[in-house]
């Protein structure tokens, strides 16, 4: 279990965290996401003990993370952070080596996961010269080739293409599978959605949202109704509850305040022609994650 | 294997197999053998058929054409060059100026007048036969008039009690012109090793790789790693030219056997002319270690907080300007005579590495001073260890871009404000 309790970062008079608190059990997938400066890569460091927090400490499996046990948790960063001029054979053994493995254990992982990823034709040859996509792969294998109990991946599906996603999301899947803890950060939030049972939505060092994803959902109130009807969208918008209606080609949806105003809005579409569609749902996580952090930056 | 030596190994292997550092060393191996037995492999490709004869012919006008002059001096000029033979000729020219003219005749030497005092027409193609001529003709002429030459004795002054190494004027001068080269592999191995170090690190820091590596050993580990690899680097390639020369010297005696020429043994010649070489080759070494030390660790240092190659090579410069000043002051100080700027130079640190040796050598400073000196430098250098870790900690992971001191305190003040 990884337990980040009240921690805080300071640099200076700037608070890069503050009062950070989440947990994640063993086979949970946890999303951090926040806007770009939201405090994301600084949890990450933190968590990995890079930096030590101002106040508040994080524990894994009720130890601090340090050199003792880092061998067991598996880091990806944003950016790429490869050697570039050396094979992809040669950074795996180093790696791997710094996690403490021996070098048969590593080439024998780094055969699976290169056959996994389908760039088993590229453990000899150099990391510049390899694409974006799979320099992407060989970092992601670089994080997994010790196979950690805490995965913490930052961005890891920026860059790919569709295919390529699917691929590490099985991944990312089957390590969960295994009871490993994931942590990760993301701005595309449709995998978030997909993904994570638990998220923390960051803003300027501070959780603005956190939780259970349904959980999250079910509290931000608002709902989305989409209706295929010869409705009259002015009249949509002067109902009680209503705050947006946006017209479609195929649809139009209607964005009302809480689950009190859906009977209202039925009560209309009941009286239109040609209704096939009236369907109720959550408010996306995309929707919710714009309306707090747009909401935190009015406020400011 | 522990993190610490893994990442040593890692760092050695790194250069020691790549294919530039073999050919490199290759060459350097070929071109040590060669130049250390240069006389002696030239003597054996010249065999006798090649020493050049030259004809001379020797007119005594004189008043005393009774002395055998032709004999004597041809008898003397084979005793001095070995690369030519003088042969006396019997060709006559009825004007002397149609020598120039003269197909075979390389030589001509006519006397007239006072035999004591003659005149003497010296006729040579070559300008170095001219003045070589002249002073035998001279020392001939002396002995010709009977002069007596004093018995000299050469005497030694008395011992003081300071351990120069019993260096004369004559050693000295010869230290002197010789502490350039036998220096210079030193200050290009240094060089070499601060500039891998601080490529090194450069590379993982700028290319984020940095981040995975301290994820997994901790930051002093391996700025110390990265110090000790280099360190061993410098000795192993120090000890690949050392093993170069031995051989080269190994080669040397053989190689006098197969022309019987006498024994060429730059070795033999450098531990006659230094009489405290053990001392002095103690000495180096440990200077170059210690002294490596300090630069590494400065390189290090400007490494970490650098964010890209270019910041690097910029913020490396004045490391360079400081082992560049240290190899001058060595080779051309001693050779003005300014002992005293050399004697201070030697105490300085970061200039100690390459002048005390230097200083030691021509005896500008005592084997007490070195030891000292020594002390000094190994001080200094685990001093900046101590101060520089935990700045390089904090330096490692930041990416900065402000200007180089404003940096650099503000990894200070955060290293040292973590560490109370």
């Amino acid at each position: 279990m990884l337990e980040v309790n009240n921690v805080k970062l300071k640099y200076g008079d700037f608070t890069a965290v503050k009062d950070l608190s989440f947990t994640i059990e063993p086979g949970e997938i946890f999303g951090l996401l926040g806007t770009n400066g939201a405090g994301k890569t600084t949890t990450f460091r933190v968590i990995m003990g890079l930096l030590s927090p101002s106040a508040g400490e994080v524990l894994y499996f009720g130890d601090h993370v340090g050199y003792h046990n880092v061998d067991e948790i598996g880091y990806m960063i944003e950016e790429r952070s490869l050697l570039t001029k050396i094979t992809v054979k040669e950074l795996m053994l180093y790696f791997g080596q710094l996690k403490s493995m021996d070098k048969a254990l590593i080439l024998k992982r780094l055969d699976y996961w290169l056959d996994y990823f389908q760039i088993s034709d590229y453990k000899d040859q150099k990391i510049k010269e390899l694409s974006k996509g799979n320099q992407q792969k060989i970092q992601f294998i670089s994080a997994i080739i010790n196979d950690p109990k805490l995965l913490v991946l930052d961005e890891p599906f920026s860059g790919l293409d569709p295919i390529n996603t699917d691929l590490f999301v099985k991944a990312v899947r089957k390590f969960q599978s295994e009871g490993k803890m994931i942590v990760f950060s993301s701005h595309q939030l449709d995998h978030v959605e997909s993904f994570c049972e638990k998220i923390v939505v960051l803003e300027k060092g501070e959780a603005i949202i956190q939780g259970d994803i349904k959980q999250v959902k079910k509290d931000f109130q608002k709902l989305t109704i989409n209706i295929n009807a010869d409705v009259d969208p002015e009249h949509l918008r002067s109902l009680d509850g209503v705050y947006q209606v946006i017209e479609n080609s195929d649809k139009t949806i209607v964005k009302i305040e809480s689950e009190d105003y859906v009977q209202g809005v039925f009560d209309y579409v009941k009286t239109c022609k040609n209704v096939s569609l009236f369907d109720v749902e959550q408010a996306s996580l995309s929707e919710i994650f714009i309306s707090k952090v747009g909401g935190q930056r009015e406020q400011v | 294997m522990n993190k610490f030596k893994f990442l040593v190994t890692f760092g050695l292997k790194k250069r020691l197999f790549k294919k530039s550092f073999i050919i490199t060393n290759a060459i350097l191996g070929i071109i040590i053998i060669g130049i250390v037995n240069l006389p002696s492999i030239i003597a054996m490709f010249q065999d006798e058929d090649e020493v050049e004869t030259l004809e001379v012919a020797i007119v005594n006008n004189s008043d005393d054409e009774s002395y055998p002059l032709e004999d004597n001096l041809i008898a003397m000029f084979n005793g001095g060059y070995m690369e030519y033979e003088y042969e006396a000729s019997d060709a006559t020219l009825d004007n002397y100026e149609d020598f120039w003219d003269h197909e075979t005749l390389d030589i001509l030497l006519v006397f007239t007048g006072d035999l004591d005092a003659p005149d003497v027409e010296v006729y040579a193609n070559s300008e170095e036969q001219r003045s070589f001529l002249t002073s035998q003709v001279q020392t001939l002429l002396n002995d010709y008039q009977d002069i007596s030459y004093a018995n000299y004795v050469i005497q030694s002054p008395p011992d003081t009690g300071d351990d120069d190494g019993g260096l004369n004027e004559e050693n000295r001068s010869f230290i002197e012109g010789i502490v350039s080269i036998l220096f210079l592999p030193i200050f290009v191995l240094i060089i070499m090793a601060t500039q891998f170090l601080g490529v090194d690190i450069i590379e993982e820091k700028s290319s984020k790789a940095i981040e995975t590596i301290i994820a997994s050993v901790p930051a002093k580990t391996h700025f110390l790693s990265k110090i000790t690899s280099s360190i061993s680097f410098l000795l192993i390639q120090s000890s690949i030219l050392l093993a170069f020369g031995i051989l080269a010297s190994f080669i040397g005696r053989l190689l006098p056997s197969i022309n019987g020429a006498e024994e060429l043994s730059l070795f033999a010649e450098l531990a006659n002319r230094i009489p405290n070489w053990p001392s002095l080759l103690v000495f180096s070494v440990l200077f170059m270690i210690f002294g490596t030390l300090l630069f590494l660790t400065l390189a290090a240092f400007v490494a970490s907080v650098a964010t890209t190659q270019e910041d690097y090579q910029q913020f490396q410069a004045p490391l360079i300007f400081l082992l560049l000043g240290g190899y001058y002051i060595g080779i051309f100080l001693p050779m003005l005579g300014a002992d005293g700027v050399v004697q201070v130079a030697a105490y300085i640190p970061f200039f100690s590495t390459i002048v005390a040796p230097i200083a030691y050598a021509t005896g500008v400073i005592t084997i007490v001073e070195s030891i000292i000196i020594l002390v000094i430098t190994i001080a200094t250098a685990v001093g900046f260890l101590y101060i520089i870790a935990p700045v390089y900690k904090v330096a490692i992971l930041s990416y900065q871009e402000t200007r180089f001191f404003k940096r650099i305190t503000f990894y200070i003040k955060k290293a040292f404000a973590k560490s109370k």
